[in-house]
């Protein structure tokens, strides 16, 4: 996915200035993990929010902690909208796959939205993305494997 | 050594699996071997030639990167297909060691290639997906099958080293925060398939 690609990837906190540090040089940094975290993802949905049930992005979760839906009780109409919108919150997307060939964000939603094969893989990835994402964000690392 | 290579090439995602194999593993380490690729054989008539070549007396090692079709069949170019189950000669995998980078085919060729006599089958039970920017540690981590098995590893040595590639691997892409590739690098060695982990895949310690 594109935001992680080297040739397109955003300035990635922690690579200009060392963990502890801010921009500005200041010592009072966030957590040495969420320097882990590329920076495209604090924009994408990671879940629902457990009061209003809107999307949460990765930053608001760190910055405000509101309570999330856990993961394994989302309905599959709430997983395949915080799958798509994270797909669609991407700059591009690409994903070549064998018995399949290339396939671009649009395919991508299609697939996930009719919960194909590949749709469901996709989803399965962008979960554990989401898992990871908050593991660094959090400062929790990542989780282990199930 | 006779091995076959069965790599398509005719769209673009089987065409960077080819050119990868072509460079990094036939031309360096199949190099004093007795190699045949049928690469320019038109798929009606590529099966016939498979069919002849995998049933003669040395051939030892069936290799190649294509689409699979529903956990059946292994296609060359065009998806013409080449290995479908039930359709093809015991004695064209029987005392063979085969490999496929393909989607799927771990579920149903493959052991069907064992039933009827092939000695080890590698290969992967879902979807193989690759992403771009991290395309040459997808083939790399896959072609340390065939390495390994021509450096004359058992199936079980081959596969624990290809395991050990593989999470470097995704170790390497989370330092360089491509964790959504190593996400997809992670799944495809979860679907790998070896005679390590099942002997519906053979022989683990068959070696070339």
């Amino acid at each position: 996915m594109s935001e992680e690609s080297p040739q397109e990837s955003l300035p990635q906190k922690g690579l200009e200035h060392p963990a502890g540090e801010d921009v500005a040089g200041n010592t009072a940094a966030p957590p040495q993990s969420k320097y882990g975290v590329p920076e495209r993802q604090w924009e994408l949905p990671v879940g629902f929010c457990g009061c209003c049930k809107q999307p949460v992005t990765l930053r608001e979760l760190v910055e405000h902690a509101p309570p999330l839906l856990p993961s394994d009780s989302l309905t599959d109409e709430q997983r395949t909208k915080l799958v798509t919108g994270r797909l669609l919150g991407q700059r591009k997307f690409s994903l070549s796959v064998y018995g399949v060939g290339v396939i671009d964000r649009e395919r991508a939603v299609c697939e996930v939205e009719a919960g194909s094969k590949l749709g469901q893989s996709i989803a399965r990835v962008e979960m554990t993305m989401i898992q990871e994402m908050i593991g660094l964000a959090t400062g929790k690392g990542i989780p282990p494997k199930a | 050594m006779k091995i076959l290579t069965l790599d398509s090439h005719t769209d673009e995602l089987t065409l960077r699996s080819s050119d990868y194999r072509q460079k990094n593993v036939y031309q360096t380490h199949f190099s004093t071997h007795e190699v045949t690729h049928f690469d320019d054989v038109p798929p009606p008539k590529l099966r016939e030639r498979v069919n002849a070549l995998a049933k003669e007396t040395g051939l030892q090692l069936i290799t190649g990167a294509g689409h699979g079709m529903q956990s059946k069949a292994y296609t060359g170019n065009s998806f013409g297909v080449l290995y479908e189950v039930g359709k093809y000669e015991k004695d064209e995998v029987n005392g063979k060691i085969v490999h496929f980078l393909s989607c799927g085919i771990g579920g149903q060729l493959g052991p069907d290639m064992v039933t009827n006599g092939c000695r080890a089958f590698f290969g992967y039970s879902e979807d193989f997906s690759l992403i771009d920017e991290a395309a040459e540690f997808f083939f790399e981590c896959d072609s340390a099958i065939d390495i390994g098995l021509i450096e004359g590893l058992t199936a079980d040595e081959v596969y624990n080293k290809v395991v050990a590639l593989f999470n470097q691997r995704i170790d390497e892409l989370r330092q360089k925060q491509q964790n959504y590739a190593a996400i997809w690098l992670s799944f495809n060695l979860e679907s790998l398939c070896a005679p390590s982990l099942n002997k519906k895949w053979g022989d683990k310690d068959a070696r070339l």
